[in-house]
This record gives C-alpha cells, sequence and structure tokens, in this order.
C-alpha cells in the first residue's frame, strides 16, 4: 500500500488520479472504436457497401474512418481504405486527453448511415433488381457495440488501475 | 526524422524475423505468392505529445501493424501461432535503434479479430510504440 503524506503526497496523489482518469477516458475511446472497427469488417468488401453505391470508395474506408477527438468531432473522411482499421484504433489509442472536455468518435463517410440505419433497398434503385442485386439491410455496427458498453468500460477501469 | 527512423527500425526487426514470412511493405508493390503466408507491415503514427513546455523535446508515438494473412480454408491454428510468435517478438520492452532514434514497445502487443480479405484469413498484431525526440 501507498503512503500519501503531507503536501508533496498529496501532490502526487492528485497526479495519479488524474493519469488514472486520462488513462480510463483513453481505454474507453480506445475499445469503442476497436469494437466499431471489429463490427464493421463483416461486411468490408460487400460490393453494396463499397463498390456499387460508392464506386470511388477503398473498401476498407469505412472501418479506417474512426475519428476521435475532443469536443467538436471531426467531418473529414480522408484516410485511405484499410480493412484492418489500424488508424481508427491508433488515433483513439493515443487521444491527447483533456479532462473536462467531451470525447467523440465519428465517422463521416457517406456510406456509414446507410451501413448504420438505412440499408439499401431494391426498390430505391429498380434497375439494381434487374441484375440481380438484393435488397441489403442496414449492419447496426454502431447499436450492437452500443450493446457492449458495459464491458468496454470494465475493461477500461481494469486498465486505469494500473496506471501509476 | 524519426518517422524515417521509426518506420526503418521497425521493418529491420521484422526481416530479421525467423523463421522468415514473406514481407509487404507499405507502397510496395507485392503480389503474394498463392498459398503463401506473408505479413503487410503498417505504420500509423498518433498525433506528436508535446509533455514539456520547452522548443525541441517531443514524443514520437503509435502503432506499427503487422497483418498476418494466411491461406483461407485451412483453419486458424497456424495464422494464430504465428501471431503470437509476433506478440512475443516484441514484447513490451523491446527497444530498437534506428540512427539516433531509439523505439521503445510499451505495451504488450495486442492480437485483433481475424477477417477474410482477398481470399486469405488476416489477424492484426498491434505493437504500441514510443520515441523521445530531443
Amino acid at each position: 500500500m501507498t503512503i500519501y503524506e503531507g503536501k508533496a503526497g498529496i501532490a502526487a496523489l492528485r497526479a495519479k488520479i488524474k493519469r488514472q482518469e486520462e488513462t480510463l477516458v483513453r481505454e474507453i475511446a480506445r475499445g469503442l472504436v476497436e469494437n466499431l472497427v471489429e463490427n464493421g469488417q463483416d461486411y468490408i468488401g460487400d460490393t453494396t457497401y463499397a463498390g456499387i453505391e460508392f464506386p470511388d470508395n477503398d473498401p476498407g474506408r469505412f472501418v479506417n474512418s474512426w475519428y476521435t477527438g475532443d469536443d467538436v468531432p471531426s467531418l473529414g473522411f480522408s484516410r485511405s481504405g484499410d480493412r484492418s482499421g489500424i488508424d481508427s484504433i491508433s488515433q483513439a489509442q493515443f487521444l491527447d486527453v483533456d479532462l473536462g472536455k467531451t470525447i467523440s468518435v465519428v465517422n463521416s463517410t457517406p456510406e456509414a448511415i446507410f451501413i448504420e440505419s438505412l440499408g439499401w433497398k431494391v426498390e430505391d434503385l429498380p434497375l439494381r433488381g434487374i441484375v440481380g442485386w438484393k435488397d441489403k439491410p442496414a449492419k447496426h455496427p454502431v447499436a450492437d457495440v452500443a450493446k457492449n458498453l458495459d464491458s468496454i468500460i470494465t475493461d477500461a477501469i481494469e486498465e486505469a488501475r494500473k496506471a501509476k | 526524422m524519426s518517422q524515417l527512423n521509426i518506420r526503418k527500425a521497425f521493418e529491420k526487426k521484422m526481416i530479421a524475423f525467423s523463421p522468415a514470412i514473406s514481407l509487404s511493405f507499405e507502397n510496395v508493390s507485392f503480389t503474394p505468392a498463392s498459398n503463401v503466408p506473408y505479413a503487410a507491415l503498417t505504420l500509423s503514427p498518433a498525433d506528436v505529445r508535446n509533455p514539456t513546455l520547452g522548443d525541441n523535446y517531443h514524443r514520437e508515438v503509435g502503432l506499427f501493424q503487422v497483418l498476418l494473412c494466411f491461406p483461407i480454408g485451412q483453419g486458424t491454428n497456424a495464422v494464430a501461432t504465428k501471431a503470437e510468435e509476433i506478440k512475443l517478438y516484441f514484447k513490451r520492452g523491446t527497444t530498437l535503434t534506428e540512427s539516433d532514434t531509439v523505439v521503445i514497445v510499451d505495451k504488450t502487443p495486442s492480437i485483433g479479430r481475424a477477417y477474410v480479405e482477398n481470399n486469405r484469413l488476416c489477424i492484426p498484431v498491434r505493437v504500441s510504440y514510443f520515441t523521445n525526440e530531443f
């Protein structure tokens, strides 16, 4: 057990708590983005999402375009496609935490809204039906990850406890 | 020059990996031989840290990823075993030196979920690093 005594002790304790808080925020962001990336990998390369509606898309752009930042959500999506989502994870893992600010995790690719909530319907694009294209439902990666929030936070608390 | 050195340090370490595995480097044309495993290397630097107020000192941080891609339809054992080997190869505390840059692996590497890409089963191993630049 560590004993904190006097002014210096209190300062050291404060610093430790700050480090733990920062670690907690960073680990939640990392866990969240890692889950979002891995959840999105199931339908990468599905031509419905990557090649037909948005022919210029790199397969993997969706999973590699999770932007983590504070206060102001990033609306950019300039990263190249990478199915492993490495850039999304890297940014979240090394988030420069400013305690007191809101953390945002945003995906602004045009396909995100279709993947999360709209899906693609033949009736919207009748010609697709003629060539045998089928309805594709939305996959709800964000909603699915939201169901895992408890475990993401629990894991983050474990990591934060280790911060010295 | 630190980014150059960081990349070089990791790539050299992977070239020295034994038993050797076919490597795909960023922005270098690569055609994988059929039925032969390979590893795609990616450096993903994160925002630079400025822990102090001085002019020069800063810390480069980021992830180096070894994406192991094995022929599909052969189960997960071989690729998962290789992932564990890479994880151990870059164990926490591993120090790489390139020119005047010292790269330190500050966390135990993490192995991501397997997924299928281009008829391969791929598993990412992510290595977290930092360097102190003065």
